[in-house]
């Protein structure tokens, strides 16, 4: 296979020239591209970068200090707005921590129910991030693809729990509303359209020429650097590293599903750059429609959701819980006292980490570059500054 | 698993260190003396018996009934497949500790929250400034005695309610 | 602009001058790409394939230089707040401002937040309020109805400006 990138253009390496003079510019906070509210001051000499400092925090909103004041069964609504493009991970991480600590077991079929909304709801939002990294490279054509298609899983979504984008969906002790037999057809006839819409796709851009030169080779980041800067998710696996929460740490019922984990081999360039952490999210997509299919054929019957009182008090204790999200590992750490209201709880998300490798991983690349490689990291400004 | 952690730690570092083993709550921790945090940490990321290399989670919670901030360390071991839990406190008047920058990068940015949101200074960090809020903002929010300003920057802080003014 | 105007056949139209700049002016209203949060994502869907508001003329800019809307979708925060009011006011007259969603609105679903600034009318002035969490496409398109309704009723030739 012919190895693609800069390997022709040696001469035109970047240099740190010392004569020249620098200068600070500003990219942000309202900018072009759709990852959200983020700033960068770049110190460059016009094309090179010499540093990239994020500054975050426009998008903090204090979850943290709310959900001290807020009983258990009432945060729900919140936890969907940490990270929008996957809220329902948001949910499961919350009630998963709360169930574990107050004892609650959940009957089999809400477990069956949460493990489809939460992987329709993983394509959807690999859909949005591999959709606006084209759009942020310049390929206007499979956004706008890719959002009609988001389109008909919104339409599933609204069918089950009646919300379009921050569901409420699940409650501590199972889920809010069952399925029945049209929605599941919806749901298999949208597999059906959408499974080979994804070879389409590739042949569309992923095997684009140009699309590969823009991408390989650029931005890589080493294995011991992911591990020491505390990456997760398709970014850490796109590096090499197999750590998936589904497989190491089982939660919920995915112990009993058959699917693998794709992490990156240097599919066009090097290993660890951003073609890797693309092309791992379009893994990602297949695999999550190959889950969807067998959680509903394996669907049980039964109540979706626990007895809990209503006003639910859980006596002095912590701990730590965490799914594996879209976008990396989404953790709670819920310490309680005795009341209805949680004494603290921390949320740990993966843009976080993604956001603080950027200072190092930026030096010596050029302007554009970086746009790719945020791209790639697939941040999202709330989950950094909840 | 995580005894097995303590009982390495309790032989290497002595009992004056290594304080106290929790075993009764779901997630068994490790209390210990906040002055050796750095060269714990150290040996535990680099011990190839334990190869605690993954940096999962810091958080910081405030007991102001105990006068004590009390850190949290997540680490996950790739070799044991497990989660290690560590703790530790400082007072709430002189919130100080040595930071673990050093020894997972990925600290550097949870270790900045903390000053930012509880006040807690760590000593040797690279960039310790204010990372969610702005630079000039008064008070650290996440303290359980915090009280909010009316006016920030001419912009008022509180909206009136539409249906209690209009009553 | 139906009241004040007589239609021939073969396609002449008598109307007044007032009318006919206003009709040009609401056809094609650009927008200032500027969201913060979750309603951002329900603006983009609403320029996706379904709801299209490529029909009633309107496109996103990126720059206020060339905008007459800012459409503020999502929450501000104090440290976002001094930003828009720069964009705003670099944004040239005749300019409009809708503000979509609770959390632009009054502060929404963080009220009792200690960073978050309790609805955007404290900094610019709002023509239209649209409710919701996210507001639906249709919401907001009926939304930016509305703001081509106030551009029909304003006397453009008379005043220099806006008249509010």
């Amino acid at each position: 296979m012919e190895r693609s990138g800069n390997a022709d253009l040696k001469h035109l390496k970047p240099q740190i020239a010392p004569f020249r003079e620098e200068m600070i510019l500003n990219m942000g906070p309202q900018h072009p591209s759709t990852h959200g509210v983020l700033n960068f001051l770049i110190v460059t000499d016009g094309e090179v970068i010499h540093q990239a400092l994020p500054n975050v925090g426009y998008l903090h909103r204090g979850f943290e200090k709310l959900a001290e004041q807020t009983p258990y069964t009432t945060f729900i609504p919140y936890t969907d707005r940490i990270d929008y493009l996957a809220a329902m991970f948001g949910n499961h991480a919350y009630v998963l921590a709360v169930e574990k600590l107050a004892e609650i077991e959940v009957p089999g079929r809400a477990e069956f129910l949460r493990v489809i909304v939460c992987e329709l709801n993983r394509i959807a939002s690999h859909l949005i991030s591999t959709g606006a990294l084209a759009l942020d490279i310049g390929a206007t054509t499979p956004f706008v693809h890719w959002i009609r298609e988001r389109e008909c899983i919104n339409d599933i979504m609204e069918a089950i729990c009646g919300a379009r984008l921050t569901y409420n969906y699940m409650r501590i002790g199972g889920v809010s509303r069952d399925i029945n037999e049209s929605i599941a057809d919806q749901i298999l006839k949208f597999l059906d359209h959408f499974e080979p819409m994804i070879d389409e796709y590739n042949r569309l851009i992923s095997f684009n020429e140009i699309f590969i030169k823009r991408l390989a080779n650029v931005a890589v980041i080493s294995q011991i650097d992911a591990v020491n800067f505390g990456l997760v998710g398709p970014n850490l696996r796109g590096s090499g590293i197999e750590m998936d929460i589904r497989k190491i740490m089982p939660y919920s019922v995915y112990d009993r599903f058959d699917f693998d984990v794709p992490f990156g081999e240097g599919f066009k360039g090097t290993l660890g750059d951003s073609y890797d952490r693309y092309f791992v999210r379009i893994l990602e997509i297949k695999e999550s429609c190959s889950i969807v299919r067998q959680a509903l054929s394996k669907l049980p019957k039964g109540n979706i959701k626990a007895k809990v009182k209503r006003k639910l008090k859980i006596k002095e204790n912590e701990c730590y819980s965490s799914v594996e999200s879209a976008r990396g590992e989404m953790g709670m750490y819920l310490v309680s006292d005795g009341t209805d209201k949680p004494y603290r709880l921390k949320i740990k998300t993966g843009s976080f980490t993604a956001m603080s490798i950027v200072e190092k991983v930026s030096q010596r690349l050029m302007v554009a570059d970086l746009i790719a490689f945020i791209g790639s990291l697939d941040v999202v400004a709330p989950e950094i500054d909840r | 698993m995580t005894q097995n952690i303590f009982n390495v730690l309790t032989q290497r570092f002595g009992a004056d260190t290594i304080l106290y083993y929790e075993q009764t709550s779901f997630d068994p921790y490790i209390i210990i003396n906040p002055e050796d945090i750095q060269s714990i940490c150290m040996y535990l990321r680099y011990n190839p018996e334990l190869k605690l290399s993954f940096f999962l989670n810091l958080s910081g919670v405030d007991y102001p009934d105990r006068e004590q901030i009390t850190l949290v360390y997540h680490i996950y071991s790739m070799a044991l497949k497990t989660t290690c839990v560590l703790k530790t406190s400082v007072s709430r008047e002189f919130p100080e500790l040595e930071s673990i920058e050093s020894v997972w990068k990925a600290a550097g940015w949870f270790e900045r929250e903390i000053y930012d949101l509880l006040g807690v200074s760590f000593i040797n960090h690279s960039n310790l400034k204010r990372i969610l809020l702005p630079e000039d903002w008064k008070g650290h929010p996440l303290r359980k005695d915090y009280r909010e300003e009316p006016v920030y920057h001419d912009m008022e802080t509180t909206r009136n309610n539409l249906l209690e003014t209009n009553r | 602009m139906k009241e004040n105007s007589i239609t021939f056949d073969k396609g002449l139209v008598i109307s007044t001058m007032d009318d006919v700049i206003n009709w040009m002016r609401k056809s094609s209203i650009w927008y200032l790409l500027f969201g913060t949060a979750c309603c951002a994502i329900e603006l983009m869907q609403t320029g996706g394939p379904r709801t299209d508001l490529d029909r009633i003329g309107s496109v996103f800019r990126s720059t206020p230089r060339q905008a007459d809307l800012i459409i503020v979708a999502g929450t501000v925060t104090y440290k976002m707040a001094e930003r828009i009011s720069l964009l705003y006011h670099q944004m040239a007259e005749p300019k409009y401002v809708l503000s979509m969603g609770s959390c632009a609105n009054c502060g929404g679903l963080f009220q009792r937040s200690y960073s978050v600034l309790k609805g955007i009318d404290k900094v610019i002035p709002v023509d239209v309020y649209v409710p919701g969490c996210p507001p639906r496409p249709e919401a907001l398109m009926e939304g930016f109805l509305e703001i081509q309704k106030i551009m029909m009723e304003e006397n453009f030739l008379k005043t220099k400006g806006i008249q509010r």
